[in-house]
């Protein structure tokens, strides 16, 4: 058996586990679906380890003396307090921080790539392909106007327009999804055949 | 009719494993047309000054390998044989890991030497976070190691790339498959305050709506999903998996037509027998 | 102690954010790539949570020798040892990386691929041309699909792929524009919402 690539036949294996569940959920496909979650959620340790924690304790917290990053490292150790029923409560400072800089974020970044949006609105109604980008984000947008009276015509008609809009959208979201859910079978399908040595 | 209409799933999951696996062994080699969003993005990356540093966002994992992979190998390709250096990096967990064994082929047949002429840095957590921080200062941002945990500072390519910025980077390609990626952290972090070019290599699923990115010229130009990133392919000259996914890709869509088509004509004609 | 704190630490944390990006002192003092630093690393101190609630679950599920408990042992089996494996000779190492191409890989591009399947069969179940708007969703699709796959260009001339061109970067752009404005307009109005400490799920859970 030299020479046989027993690591694609072991993913082979695996692949075809999951097709299983297809025809019905049975024991095969739960334990790749198990396996999978173990190993999903395992990966992340060994990275993180020498990705983030060996070189902030190691380098800057012992080497140079950089105390600063010993904030992040009681942060993230908080978040253990959460099984102490006692002081469980701590662990909500470090998820405050996560959540109130996340927000921070948003509320910083938000407006720059917005007022671009509107910016390149205002494009020249000077053809038929602008005239169209630009009805289509001015009814689109009628259509979100929860706060305006939709009995003003107007509103009322724009944002009828808009609807047809969001459908011309919503029809490419998915002729796109259908073409994007097959490509992600077809490579599976390469993985398995090539394995087979069927295709090239 | 109505027992067409109440057929078992299964069947057209059988006819679907028959249709891609079919036509995968026994291609019909449809022709291949190069579309003006492909030819864009190559004529950009072509434009690129010869040993110019670009940034590649891995910002996919396992689940759009099928779509992204092939699209990151053919950039690579090309920026290898143009002499352009590469960085890669990325919010999203395990992409840098997937890419890296397939880069690392690339380099080696370009002679391209790691450390030297690309570099690594790995996933980062902390999303829109550790892209700022890239803007910032890189060194800081990867905790001063590349994605194995060797220290940053035993390579020569960082001695002259010090953080994401158009001081270092001549363009930023993203592949990008949701979020974190293009809206949420490279538009509103690295190009409204920047203004470092992007290029955005996409999910097919998201080409809608990265299209307004594209119209409002926040990236400059688009590889548009599998029928994109065969385009590339064939422009790169390293025929690979996205051309060879075409065919299956064309019947599978045409299967999917035939069964709305169907669908509707089965519902019409039962609903006027319950009317 | 239990609410205040919190809620302060969510409100300095975001002007944080606003004061590093905005103002001139902001940035001359670092503040962003300070907080920067402290959020991304902080992560990692926390990663073992993950395994921790999952070891919970299912060591449950094994003592109490629930219905399926073996499923369980297999997960915690795979999970220790991956981890173990990870931390001995890091996740690039032989059969770190071995199981990482020929397990973990095919495991979840394959479940994500299964969606090919449903799509189908929801495709012929329910995309129903039931009133204009479906209609016109519905023909979108078709056109996007066959203009953008290589054989509408074969069957109808490459007339269906200008026309699918056409449709994405004009009228599909100008709609998703209008979505990502009143999308931004929304996720500011939440951050500022979180801020201000009127949007506290964050807060829940333990008391």
């Amino acid at each position: 058996m030299q020479g046989f690539d027993w690591g694609t036949f072991v993913g082979v294996l695996f692949t075809i586990a999951v097709w299983t569940y297809l025809y019905k959920e049975n024991p095969i496909w739960r334990v790749a679906e198990h396996i999978y979650i173990g190993l999903a959620t395992a990966w992340s340790i060994g990275y993180y380890f020498y990705s983030y924690v060996k070189p902030t304790i190691m380098d800057d917290i012992l080497t140079k003396h950089n105390w600063l990053y010993i904030v992040p490292v009681i942060l993230g150790l908080m978040m253990y307090l959460r099984y102490f029923p006692s002081v469980a409560w701590l662990a909500r400072y470090p998820m405050s921080f996560w959540v109130g800089y996340g927000a921070g974020y948003g509320l910083a970044f938000s407006f720059a790539p917005m007022l671009t949006w509107i910016a390149q609105t205002f494009v020249k109604l000077n053809s038929f392909n602008n005239i169209v980008l630009w009805l289509a984000v001015v009814t689109g947008l009628m259509y979100f106007f929860f706060t305006v009276n939709r009995e003003n015509a107007v509103v009322k008609y724009g944002a009828l327009v808009g609807r047809y809009f969001i459908m011309v959208g919503l029809g490419a979201a998915f002729g796109n999804t259908v073409l994007y859910r097959y490509n992600l079978f077809i490579d599976r399908a390469r993985y398995v055949l090539g394995f087979l040595h069927l295709i090239k | 009719m109505e027992a067409l209409m109440n057929i078992d799933r299964r069947w057209l999951f059988l006819v679907v494993f028959v249709i891609v696996f079919g036509i995968l062994i026994h291609p019909i080699g449809l022709p291949i047309v190069i579309g003006p969003d492909a030819q864009k993005a190559y004529d950009y990356v072509q434009g690129l000054p010869a040993g110019s540093v670009v940034w590649l966002g891995i910002e996919f994992n396992q689940s759009s390998k099928g779509e992204l992979l092939p699209m990151v190998l053919a950039v690579a390709n090309q920026l290898f044989k143009n002499n352009d250096k590469i960085v890669v990096s990325g919010m999203w967990q395990y992409g840098t890991e997937l890419v890296q064994p397939y880069i690392e082929n690339i380099a080696q047949k370009y002679g391209k030497q790691y450390g030297v002429d690309w570099i690594n840095l790995g996933w980062r957590p902390g999303n829109a976070t550790f892209l700022h921080q890239a803007t910032q200062d890189l060194n800081a941002a990867c905790a001063g190691v590349d994605h194995t945990g060797q220290p940053l500072s035993s390579f020569p390519i960082m001695q002259s790339v010090k953080a994401l910025t158009p001081d270092y980077f001549k363009l930023a390609i993203v592949f990008d498959a949701g979020t974190p990626g293009l809206p949420d952290a490279y538009i509103p972090i690295v190009y409204e305050p920047l203004h470092l070019p992007l290029l955005d290599g996409t999910i097919q699923m998201s080409v809608q709506e990265n299209k307004n990115y594209l119209q409002a010229g926040q990236i400059v130009a688009m590889i548009p999903g599998s029928a994109g990133a065969a385009q590339y392919e064939k422009l790169v000259g390293v025929p690979g998996q996205a051309l060879a996914s075409q065919d299956p890709l064309s019947l599978g869509a045409l299967f999917v037509t035939l069964l709305v088509i169907l669908g509707n004509i089965g519902y019409f004609a039962t609903r006027g027998k319950k009317a | 102690m239990r609410k205040e704190v919190p809620m302060i630490i969510t409100a300095l944390s975001a002007l944080a954010a606003v004061f590093g990006n905005f103002f001139w002192l902001g940035h001359h003092w670092g503040v962003m790539d300070l907080l920067d630093n402290w959020f991304n690393r902080s992560f990692a101190f926390a990663a073992l949570i993950g395994v921790i609630n999952l070891s919970i679950i299912h060591i449950n599920a094994i003592r109490r020798r629930k219905e399926n408990w073996v499923y369980s042992l297999i997960l915690l089996i795979a999970m220790y040892g991956y981890a173990i494996l990870g931390l001995i000779q890091t996740t690039d190492g032989p059969q770190a990386s071995w199981i990482y191409n020929n397990v973990l890989t095919p495991l979840d591009s394959t479940v994500f691929a299964l969606l090919a399947f449903y799509i189908t069969s929801a495709s012929y179940r329910a995309f129903r041309a039931r009133t204009v708007e479906a209609t016109v969703l519905l023909v979108t699709a078709i056109v996007v699909m066959l203009g953008v796959a290589p054989i509408g260009a074969v069957l109808f001339t490459d007339k269906i792929s200008s026309l699918a061109q056409w449709l994405l970067n004009y009228a599909n752009a100008g709609t998703y524009r209008a979505f990502s404005i009143a999308g931004s307009l929304g996720a500011m109005a939440t951050a500022l919402r979180i801020t201000l400490g009127l949007e506290r799920a964050h807060l829940g859970g333990a008391q």
